[in-house]
């Protein structure tokens, strides 16, 4: 026999190569269907990437859930606590085979990260499955109106959630026993009663952009609802943000930054300053998400008693409460999302939810758990009012406009730096521009 | 006595060319033709590794930057979108802006107090601690040093504890129209140091009779600067500012670590461009995944170090003294 020629070795050697290369892709096939073992069954095992770090509350509670469930069900979970940076490392794999079949993050996270860019199973059959234990489906113990913010534009739900957030204006009862205010001028009232006793009636980390845009944005919506700053959002013309309601609404924000209500030192500071000052009783009260009550807890004065109202209605705008939620999604490729949806279920039977208040303190979405007492008027409040999604999912439809159009302003408006009028001309001027070059 | 660089390599190409047979050449020995046959594949897996790593991801990144991509699905074509958008974008003018003040500002004072630092160090006892104790803030974690720069200047920090204590008001260090002149300050103190040990590397190299005898014909301070060590460390300079200028466009850390809180981006009067990338990638509490537009921010400062390295050398290029 010759020697082969050279296109004839290469041509050998490429067969040699690809003939290895199916030989592996089979015996990699055979090994992950062995080991999720999928039959008519299920499958036998499913990956779940934890926003928590190992020993946060949320992830001791999550984790006894796991035990008792691959107990009962003999399904393992192999689960990796990556902590916040979850979606960041998961995104690399979500188009071909997503590397968890399971994931937890804010609504915000899993919309935009799942959901909005087409990775996100379709969830209506975890919604149909039944909480083990309970005779109900996760569709009754998730109330409706929770899961109308989290579906996709099709109207799929792409996310279940096990902890409900809020914010409020916190204050500790012993020192400011508060009743709910039911116009602006009450709740200036509160205020400054508050400076007459000689303590700073605000408290604000106006370096965290998050906590600043609070007061320019839930002011808004409290006057034009969520819908409305929506609208005023998605305005491509700017002509919107002409209507003297904004103007009037703002300018009433505009006046507790020149009227001196924030503490000294909110402007110049670094975050968690002032809500740790605000603590300590320096300051009255502090317009924050629910989680300010965890935050502070080590730094509270003894006996801090925290309780919270939300902002007055503004010009028969709307009470409806922000709601942001912490939950379950499953990747569209993940290849167990059978047996991840089955740990969601069980996860929400009472028992285990339960823990999400008693042990991490925070809000479940369901009715039948009590809140923790720093959070109850909050939790009762989800119940009574109507919700909106926090932000009015400004983050979740207009992301890149939030960001660039009216975040900045916000706040430059709460350091002082732009008057209400400057904010109505420059988050027009800049809507204007970006709508611009949104093709 | 003074030699171009370039006349000096030649000449020594013309020295070399005639001395004797040159050792084997083109396969005549046995081992020559192995080593040649291996060339091939050593030469192979470093590329191949750079292509993957490097090149391969770089020439993607342009090609993402003239498409609309969030990073996880595929990119579609937008042409050349991003990029006028950019120049729209009160965000990135910002950024970009600040990345010019950090270059040139921040470069400036870093290159004023190395110099500084090169003269009183040149003939002063204990330098080799001196020039550790300028270095150390190089050598310490960008976001410790955030830390501690937040906790020196917030409105309840050191600095005002001082201040107040010795009866006066607590200065606003960090309040919006400050704080990224205290980044600032911050990178000429973590920088300084690590360009001093690199100027002084090349100051030391000149021999000690070129000041003595400048002393003895009664040059001043100014005069020795001018005439001896900044002629004779020219090259070493201009490495310098070419470094400055790739790691400036670079600065990350810090600035995330001092101005970010509670997973939210650092106040937009804060951002760089790198900051920049990231705010519109992965950053803040709801991330935008705006790859495509991230990826034509990356390149416009690409070309913006390039030009600025190109203009350095072309500007900084002189004959090398020899010595």
């Amino acid at each position: 026999m010759t020697r082969p020629s050279r296109p004839g070795r290469l041509r050998r050697s490429i067969s040699l190569a690809l003939g290895l290369a199916s030989v592996l892709a089979v015996t990699a096939c055979g090994s992950s269907d062995s080991g999720s073992g999928s039959s008519a069954a299920g499958s036998g095992e499913f990956t779940y990437w934890s926003m928590w770090q190992e020993k946060e509350p949320q992830a001791q509670v999550i984790k006894a859930a796991i035990d008792s469930f691959t107990k009962d069900t003999g399904v393992k979970v192999n689960v990796q606590w990556h902590g916040r940076e979850v979606m960041k490392k998961l995104t690399p794999s979500l188009r071909t085979k997503a590397a968890a079949d399971l994931v937890d993050q804010s609504m915000n996270q899993l919309g935009n990260g799942l959901s909005n860019a087409g990775q996100a199973a379709d969830l209506t059959s975890v919604y149909n499955l039944e909480v083990p234990g309970e005779g109900k489906k996760v569709s009754d113990v998730i109330p409706a109106k929770y899961v109308d913010y989290l579906k996709d534009k099709e109207g799929k739900p792409f996310m279940v959630p096990y902890e409900v957030t809020g914010e409020g204006i916190w204050f500790n009862t012993k020192e400011n026993p508060t009743e709910q205010p039911k116009t602006w001028d009450d709740f200036v009232k509160l205020l400054d009663a508050a400076k007459a006793k000689g303590v700073a009636p605000l408290a604000l980390d106006a370096d965290n952009t998050g906590v600043a845009k609070y007061w320019a944005l839930l002011p808004l919506i409290r006057a034009f609802g969520s819908e409305g700053v929506q609208k005023l959002a998605a305005d491509r013309s700017g002509a919107a943000w002409d209507d003297p309601k904004v103007l009037a609404t703002v300018s009433k924000v505009e006046q507790l930054v020149k009227g001196g209500y924030f503490a000294p030192g909110y402007n110049s500071g670094q975050y968690p300053a002032q809500q740790n000052l605000w603590a300590q009783n320096k300051a009255a009260y502090i317009l924050q998400g629910s989680w300010v009550t965890s935050e502070t807890k080590t730094y509270a004065a003894p006996g801090f008693e925290y309780n919270s109202v939300q902002l007055p209605q503004i010009e028969g705008g709307t009470d409806a409460v922000g709601v942001n939620f912490f939950g379950f999604g499953i990747p569209k490729t993940a290849e167990h999302a059978d047996a991840a949806g089955k740990f969601v279920a069980y996860f929400l039977n009472k028992s285990r939810l339960e823990g999400i208040s008693t042990k991490a303190d925070n809000i479940t979405p369901r009715s039948d758990i009590a809140a923790p007492p720093a959070l109850s008027s909050l939790a009762k409040s989800f119940q009574d009012k109507s919700v909106y999604p926090s932000g009015a999912a400004l983050g979740l439809k207009f992301g890149g406009w939030e960001a660039t159009a009216f975040q900045p302003v916000a706040q430059s408006l709460m350091q002082g730096k732009a008057s209400a009028a400057d904010f109505v001309s420059q988050v027009k001027a800049k809507s204007i521009e970006f709508w611009k070059t949104q093709g | 006595m003074a030699l171009s660089l370039e006349s000096r390599s030649a000449s020594r190409r013309d020295t070399r060319r005639p001395a004797g047979p040159r050792p084997v050449r083109g396969g005549h020995s046995p081992l020559a033709r192995r080593q040649r046959r291996i060339f091939g594949p050593f030469l192979a897996i470093p590329l191949m590794l750079y292509l993957v790593l490097f090149i391969g991801p770089t020439l993607y990144s342009v090609y993402a930057a003239f498409t609309k991509w969030d990073g996880i699905n595929s990119p579609t074509w937008r042409g050349t979108d991003n990029f006028t958008a950019l120049v729209d974008d009160p965000l990135f003018q910002e950024a970009f802006w600040n990345t010019l003040l950090i270059l040139v500002v921040v470069g400036l004072g870093i290159f004023v107090l190395a110099f500084s630092f090169m003269l009183l160090l040149r003939d002063m006892k204990g330098k080799g601690f001196v020039r550790g104790v300028i270095f150390l803030p190089h050598i310490v974690s960008p976001i410790v040093l955030a830390i501690f720069w937040g906790f020196l200047l917030r409105h309840d920090g050191l600095l005002n504890a001082l201040i107040v204590k010795l009866g006066g008001e607590p200065v606003a260090w960090i309040g919006p129209d400050s704080a990224f002149l205290m980044i600032m300050i911050a990178m000429v103190w973590i920088s300084t140091g690590f360009y001093v040990a690199i100027l002084m590397a090349g100051v030391d190299r000149i021999p000690a009779y070129f000041y003595e005898d400048a002393s003895l014909a009664g040059a001043s301070a100014w005069q020795k600067l001018r005439h001896i060590t900044l002629p004779l460390s020219w090259d070493v300079i201009s490495v310098a500012a070419v470094l400055w200028t790739i790691s400036s466009v670079k600065v990350f850390e810090f600035i995330y670590a001092f101005g970010a809180s509670q997973g939210t981006m650092p106040p937009t009067y804060e951002w760089n461009a790198a900051v920049f990338v990231y705010g519109v990638t992965f950053g803040g509490q709801t991330p935008q995944y705006r790859f495509g537009y991230a990826c034509a921010s990356a390149v416009v400062m690409l070309l913006l170090v390039s030009g600025m390295v190109a203009i350095l050398r072309r500007a900084m290029r002189r004959d090398a003294v020899q010595f």
